[in-house]
């Protein structure tokens, strides 16, 4: 096991480097030019824009380019920023933690009312219980976030008067992270339930579930020991798909509300195509997102000793 | 079947004893036919394809045609949904979108979910290297900024497309690969497809991992089946209700993550309707025209719902263990 | 209250229709349909926007069915909200005015990276400022002369004048702080240099040929002086302008990249608290030491950054911020129709605008005569009542507004459709115009579907109905996107005056600068006018030069259709003495911006 957990961890070194290519050479060749848009209405001042690129170095051959951010970028120096003025690493750091509760607290709202959901579902199939959840999330999923969240906020801010406008970030127990976690949750939802529900579903009409029943054991150790046991390792990969996808996927919502976290920070530099940002965070995401995925599949042969790793 | 005891303990047995006098497919077919909310979604996905095909035949007016004269009204006899910012019929609008919404969802799907099974599948099923690779692969695909890749795809790939389309129109004579949407539709999808696949190769390689070291494989295995038979004999087949619960989900993701690309002004260009174009593009009206949100949103949401419906019905009718009795 | 109700009932409506429906299955609407006339249904299976050669049926068909034989004419968009009664100012604790932003922001008046920097005027001095009037007034310098060549200009400051540390304002702090500004290798980008250039010994300076620009000099003490290659005489606006203000050199020095972060103003503001990175919040307050023009009677104005639209409109109706910056065009349309907010709404049209160019290099619009038939064909009032919702109105002269030498005369070319087919029939691309691409972006940080593509749809529209040729839409993330070469010969811009002078003429259209640049529009004529109305003293004069340059360019179609830019914003009822009437939101009435008491 333990080899094995070093062998992919060696193999991130070249994943990293070459979407690190990638992305720089996206960045390079493609649409889009942080100075430009630095410039705003002046961009088609040509002496200034000249200027600015040797500036900031963006008129170097692209190698060099990429070859001097890799350098300082392992020992930790991620550029400045062209749009914000400020080091990529201040920025990233803070919103990272941001991020990082964030995401936490919604994962853990999305493993409880994903799982419970959907095992209640499972347990009630094809009742009017079962139907409601299935639907209900259905319907939640199928609702751009992007019209749910300025629709949920005026009803709670101004009608119900439930809240201030949840804007910015105080701390994760504050009650501006209640809108932004639940739309979180209600994103994620509907894969959750659903592979919870089919598990369950499947494993309560396998083999060793009906040997379990033959025995006379009694339904709620077999849903415990059994069903829920063998049925977490399909749920297990799907949260663990979902938690990167946290990270990344809370562009919208992080924007909507202002969150100062690395969805937003990263929308934004997209946005404007801020390269040095643009790739420190999709380094920082391309770790993350491989480091979840090793420890989903480690998770896996702990649960389920006939996948076995080599 | 319907004869057969209905305690909960004998039932898998009882179906598995049942007599094999008819087909798996037709007996799928039956328990979906049975199952009502299946039907629902079944009946909903027909529809949206019917429209889609004819759609053009029944728009009660030019889905293009405005008329500034008249924009933003609310729903009345002659515009069923009113009129957009434009003065354009929202209903014809919303039907154009139906083809775009089915061939979004189609050809997204299935480009990424082939594509998602054929690495998937290789890497769990050789492990190795083959494996390091694809993870390798899936690990980046899924890191890189996918709002990027499609921004990147849009504006390097589409005009090199475009002039070899008019090239081929030019010795073909064929006009109709010229036409701006259509490009826009292969570009835009096959950028949404590049971000998609790793989902699905992810799935498919968890579920054979497990599925490889069970029972009928080692059988398998034992009486002498080669890797590929044993590759498209057992294991594919076993790990398909997954994938069409991901397939069913992923249709719909495909139809909102275009709308979130509509939103990023990459998705499928003016004047061609797409409904999440409509509902970006009219996101700042919905305290004013709130038809113009609501209308292209419930129809996208009857759509998802629909092709979720028919998933769960599929799913439950393709495993006979799960099939009701 | 109807406001809420409307808000749930929606909300409710819409998901409990999507429940019944998943539950009951969905009414089909299209069954209740009538069934639709067979022309139509011709019409319909064609695409609109297609190669040449179908269009050209198309556009046949089209003429028969749906060409309005004779245009009614569109009421013209005015947009000027009356200024707001007199009140009895609140007590002092309670003068605070807050805002939002939808960027970052920063207390730096030389650097250029923030986008919404313009209230950067309430915390820096320049060495002239503007009123809100649109004319140019003494700030640092007391009073200024120029030479009788206009070549020379010599400025006296104010001895009185002091940072708010207390420490005085000094010549080496006036020289660090335009020069930092003017050199984009520095600390500043640069981008505002243009109405500079001509400065002596400025390009010698960019050009790593020399230490220091050698037309800037420090006569004594407290009188600076400038000269400069050729005549120009609107120098002191330039200089007004909201970026290039005084900064302290002892604390750009010793603070290093970020020294704004602890910022000494020279304005009649000073940063209380400041907060960047995570969260951008500012709070200002009254510098005790600034003597240069009245004092404020807001005691205190705080900003932060809010970026999502509905957030900051939210935030606004729950009374969390006094004043609603860059409203949305739809909210502001809605309050234009009489909503809630009608009586909160304050808008002016100001100077700059919103607008489509030709590419004059590319066919059919290197034609004079192809480009006035669709300049005729394009109907921008239409444009402007429909699509813009009366939010923006047509630009009748490239001069800015709220100046003496803003012209009465609509300078425009009128719309004709019938004109402008006879037009195109005349130019070279009679009966054979190539197809016609426009390309189209919004406005930097809005989402891409927005209005401008809306208007480019119909714009497009109204040239294929007026002139019967085919048009195609491209859109584009980035306006400066011009990446198939030979494509698009129609792009969409904006621009905002440099200068509140006739000289933005110069600025813009001379030689290579500017829109001209962008539009590969050359003009040997218009360009020698502008030289010499720069070099004319009387002011009259000039103002009569720079009209008849605008006059001919508009007719030429150096822009195809403009929008002037409208400042547009709401405030609560209790905020007195604002004007959106000048250049930079409210900021240059906020002197005389107070909270009533209710």
């Amino acid at each position: 096991m333990l080899r094995y957990i070093t062998v992919r961890l060696l193999y991130f070194v070249p994943v990293l480097f070459v979407v690190s290519f990638f992305t720089f050479a996206v960045g390079f060749y493609g649409p889009g030019d942080p100075i430009r848009v630095l410039m705003k209405e002046n961009w088609n001042d040509e002496e200034t824009y000249q200027i600015l690129r040797r500036k900031y170095g963006f008129d170097r051959p692209f190698l060099v380019q990429y070859g001097d951010y890799m350098l300082k970028a392992v020992q930790g120096d991620f550029g400045r920023s062209v749009l914000r003025a400020m080091p990529v690493r201040d920025l990233m750091l803070p919103s990272l933690a941001v991020t990082a509760q964030l995401g936490l607290a919604a994962l853990a709202s999305l493993s409880l009312f994903g799982i419970g959901l959907g095992v209640i579902a499972a347990l009630k199939q094809n009742s009017w219980i079962d139907y409601t959840i299935v639907t209900g999330s259905i319907i939640l999923q199928s609702i751009p976030v992007f019209v749910l969240a300025p629709i949920l906020m005026f009803i709670l801010v101004l009608d119900l008067r439930l809240m201030k406008t949840p804007s910015g970030w105080d701390g994760l127990f504050s009650s501006k992270t209640l809108l932004p976690i639940f739309l979180l949750t209600a994103l994620g939802l509907l894969v959750v339930v659903r592979q919870t529900r089919e598990a369950v579903i499947s494993a309560r009409s396998s083999d060793y579930v009906r040997t379990a029943r033959a025995k006379g054991l009694r339904e709620r150790a077999i849903l415990w020991r059994h069903v829920l046991k063998n049925a977490m390792s399909p749920v297990l990969t799907t949260i663990g798909l979902l938690s990167s996808w946290l990270l990344t996927g809370s562009i919208f919502i992080e924007s909507i509300f202002s969150i100062p976290g690395f969805g937003s920070l990263y929308y934004g530099a997209l946005k404007t195509r801020d390269y040095p940002v643009l790739i420190g965070t999709t380094l920082v995401v391309t770790l993350i997102v491989m480091l979840t995925n090793l420890i989903i599949d480690v998770c896996y042969v702990l649960l389920d000793p006939r996948a076995r790793v080599e | 079947m319907a004869t057969k005891p209905s305690q909960q303990t004998l039932r898998g047995v009882a179906d598995r004893r049942s007599p094999r006098s008819r087909s798996l497919w037709s007996d799928a077919w039956r328990s979906l036919a049975r199952n009502r909310s299946a039907v629902l979604g079944l009946v909903i996905v027909l529809l949206l394809i019917f429209i889609a095909a004819i759609g053009p035949l029944i728009t009660p007016y030019d889905p293009n045609k405005q008329n500034l004269d008249l924009i933003k009204a609310t729903p009345s006899r002659e515009h069923l949904f009113g009129t957009d910012q434009l003065g354009r019929d929202y209903f014809s609008r919303i039907l154009a979108g139906a083809r775009t919404a089915l061939i979004v969802a189609i050809t997204v799907s299935f480009l990424s979910c082939g594509l998602g099974i054929l690495l998937g599948a290789a890497a769990a099923f050789f492990g190795g290297w083959v494996d390091t690779l694809v993870s390798g692969a899936i690990d980046g695909a899924m890191a890189f900024p996918r709002l990027l890749l499609a921004s990147f795809v849009n504006a390097v790939a589409k005009p090199p497309f475009q002039q070899a389309m008019e090239a081929v129109a030019g010795v073909t004579g064929l006009s109709f690969l010229t036409n701006t949407v259509m490009v826009d539709y292969i570009v835009v999808l096959s950028a949404l497809a590049l971000t998609l696949w790793p989902g699905y190769a992810r799935l498919i390689r968890g579920q054979i991992l497990a599925l490889r070291e069970t029972d009928f494989v080692l059988a398998a295995r034992t009486i002498g089946a080669s890797p590929t038979r044993i590759l498209l004999g057992h294991l594919i087949p076993n790990a398909l209700g997954p994938i069409i619960i991901a397939l069913t989900v992923g249709f719909g993701e495909a139809m909102l993550l275009e709308s979130s690309l509509s939103y990023l002004g990459i998705g499928i260009q003016p004047p061609g309707a797409s409904w999440g174009q409509m509902i970006s593009e009219s996101l700042d009206q919905w305290r004013y025209a709130p038809h113009l949100v609501a209308a292209p949103g419930f129809v996208l949401a009857i759509v998802v719902l629909g092709l979720n419906l028919l998933g769960d019905g599929l799913n439950d009718a393709l495993d006979p263990r799960r099939r009701r009795a | 209250m109807s406001k809420s109700i409307r808000h749930r009932a929606l909300f409710v409506l819409t998901l409990a229709s999507l429940i019944l429906a998943g539950c009951g299955g969905a009414a089909q609407p299209q069954a209740q349909q009538p069934p639709p006339s067979p022309q139509i249904i011709r019409e319909t299976v064609k695409e609109t926007v297609v190669v040449q050669q179908t269009v050209k049926e198309t556009v046949v068909v089209q003429q028969q069915v749906m060409v309005t034989p004779v245009p009614e004419p569109v009421a013209k968009v005015n947009i000027e909200t009356p200024p707001r009664a007199d009140g009895t100012p609140a007590p002092a604790d309670q003068q605070i005015f807050r805002f939002d932003l939808p960027s970052d922001f920063w207390p730096d008046p030389i650097s250029l990276g923030n986008w919404y920097g313009e209230w950067n005027v309430l915390t820096s001095a320049g060495l002239t400022t503007e009123t809100i009037d649109g004319s140019v007034r003494p700030e640092l310098a007391e009073k200024w002369e120029s030479s009788a060549d206009g070549r020379l200009w010599t400025f006296t400051l104010n001895k009185e004048a002091k940072f708010s540390d207390g420490s005085p304002i000094t010549m080496d702090d006036v020289i660090f702080s335009l020069v930092s500004f003017l050199d984009p290798k520095g600390i500043s980008e640069g981008l505002y240099r243009a109405p500079f250039q001509d400065i002596t010994g400025y390009q010698e300076f960019i050009d790593g040929k020399a230490t220091e620009i050698s037309g800037i000099k420090a006569v004594d003490e407290h009188t600076i002086s400038f000269s400069l290659n050729r005549p120009i005489f609107y120098f002191p606006s330039a200089l007004g302008f909201w970026t290039g203000r005084i900064v302290s050199k002892k604390n750009v020095t010793e603070g290093g990249q970020e020294w704004w972060r602890n910022p000494v103003t020279s304005g009649m503001y000073k940063v209380a608290n400041f907060e960047y990175g995570q969260r951008n919040y500012l709070e200002l307050v009254p510098n005790e030491y600034y003597v240069l023009g009245p004092k404020p009677k807001l005691q205190k104005i705080i900003i932060e950054r809010v970026t999502d639209p509905a957030t900051r409109l939210t935030r606004y109706l729950n009374n969390e911020t006094d004043a609603l910056y860059y409203p949305e065009a739809a909210d502001v349309a809605a309050a234009l129709r009489g909503s809630e907010l009608k009586d909160e709404l304050l808008g002016s049209s100001i100077g700059g605008y919103f607008f489509f160019y030709f590419r004059h290099d590319r066919p059919p619009f290197d034609d004079a005569k192809a480009r006035q038939a669709f300049m005729m064909a394009t109907d921008v009032d239409r444009l402007s009542r429909a699509v813009l919702e009366g939010t923006l109105g047509k630009t009748t002269s490239l001069l800015p507004r709220n100046t003496d030498c803003y012209p009465e005369a609509d300078h425009s070319v009128q719309f004709d459709p019938v004109k402008a087919k006879a037009l195109l029939a005349e130019s070279k691309y009679a009966g054979n115009p190539p197809l016609v691409r426009i390309q189209v972006s919004e406005v930097s940080g809005i989402p891409v579907v927005g209005r401008w593509t809306r208007v480019a749809t119909a714009m497009a529209s109204m040239w294929q109905e007026n002139l019967g040729i085919s048009v195609q839409l491209q859109t584009k993330e980035f306006e400066f996107e011009d990446s198939q070469e030979g494509a698009a010969q129609v792009f969409r811009s904006s621009r905002s005056p440099l200068v509140l002078d006739g000289g933005v003429m110069t600025l813009n259209f001379g030689e290579g600068k500017g829109i001209a640049d962008q539009a590969k529009y050359i003009n040997p004529e218009v360009q020698q006018m502008l030289v010499q109305a720069d070099a004319e003293p009387d002011a009259a004069k000039r103002c009569e030069m720079y009209q008849k340059a605008d006059q001919m360019l508009m007719q030429d179609g150096v822009i195809a259709a403009g929008w002037d830019i409208a400042n547009w914003a709401f405030a609560k009822p209790q905020v007195r003495g604002i004007s959106t009437r000048t250049r930079w939101q409210f900021y240059l009435s906020i002197p005389d911006a107070y909270i009533a008491t209710p």
